[in-house]
């Protein structure tokens, strides 16, 4: 196996590829900022996520798309924690006022 | 980088509406506003940048006893430098240096997924989410630096940090010699997000 050619190319260029992308990232991040759910929560999903792709066959598997992994773990916990689903108490301040994390 | 990835539009589509779907029905629910993923990103891309990396790593450089505090207790240590509001949080309060020096090299990876300090580096570089790095770096990190141009002496010691939620490894490379005159901004100039990493020795950017 080789190594991906941005491995030697790849000096700190811009991360995004196209701007769904960036707003993915951002919207994962602003959901833990505001206390929607621990970080770790998210990185658990992203990790189930990446491992189900990895212990795929290559043959019954599409090709290797980070954000693709990024976007089926925040759907996952945001239908874990019910963000679309439970109702929300909010502080004026913009975050949310969840009694799990209090 | 078009090209790099090439896959059916169609797939990116589908993810792209997705992603516009889930911001909108969070807005409709109040979960978040309409501004609130753009504040966000305009503080991640602002201010947590690979300039806070350079600025720790050319303070370790210059300043012996900081070298060593920022190795003990990296946020404390980070804590004594004027770098943004906020540092400590947004996973700041995981961060953990680790600081080369002769016959120790050390490499930062995520083999689980593409935990990455992001207050000192930004976002991370393409090629640290990729499958083939994550997987081969942990089992042969000599031969992967060594493909990425990184030929260490057979006796130095390469340890490989593998980052979690709560460790976020990055790398104090080593000061490169002939640089004793430098001011702190050339000095700056000499360290990259991949020598933080470890996939890069700190010299000047090829």
């Amino acid at each position: 196996m080789r190594l991906h050619e941005t491995c030697t190319t790849d000096q700190a260029a811009p991360r995004f590829d196209h701007e769904w992308q960036r707003r993915a990232f951002g919207l994962a991040v602003a959901l833990s900022e505001f206390g929607h759910y621990k970080w770790d929560d998210f990185q658990q999903s992203l990790i189930q996520t990446i491992s189900r792709w990895e212990n795929t066959p290559g043959s019954q598997r599409g090709d290797w798309q980070y954000y693709d992994h990024w976007v089926a773990a925040l759907e996952k916990v945001i239908a874990d924690h019910r963000l679309l689903t439970a109702p929300v108490a909010k502080d004026a301040g913009d975050h949310a006022m969840d009694e799990r994390l209090q | 980088m078009s090209g790099q990835f090439a896959y059916p539009p169609d797939r990116e589509e589908a993810s792209a509406a997705k992603v516009a779907a889930l911001e909108s029905l969070l807005i409709e629910k109040g979960v978040i506003t309409g501004q609130t993923v753009d504040k966000v990103l305009a503080y991640f891309e602002s201010e947590m940048t690979p300039l806070n990396g350079k600025k720790i790593v050319v303070k370790a450089w210059t300043d012996p006893d900081f070298a060593a505090r920022v190795v003990d207790d990296t946020p404390a240590a980070i804590a004594e430098l004027d770098l943004p509001e906020g540092m400590a949080g947004a996973e700041g309060e995981h961060l953990q240096a680790v600081a080369n020096r002769p016959g120790v090299h050390n490499l930062v990876i995520c083999s689980l997924c593409s935990c990455f300090p992001w207050p000192v580096l930004g976002l991370p570089p393409y090629w640290y989410k990729d499958p083939v790095f994550r997987a081969r770096a942990p089992r042969e990190p000599r031969q992967v630096l060594a493909e990425v141009g990184v030929d260490l002496p057979d006796d130095t010691e390469i340890k490989v940090w593998d980052s979690s939620g709560t460790h976020r490894w990055f790398v104090i490379p080593e000061r490169p010699s002939g640089t004793e005159d430098f001011t702190a901004e050339e000095l700056m100039d000499l360290v990259t997000t991949e020598s933080m990493l470890g996939v890069a020795l700190a010299g000047p950017a090829s």
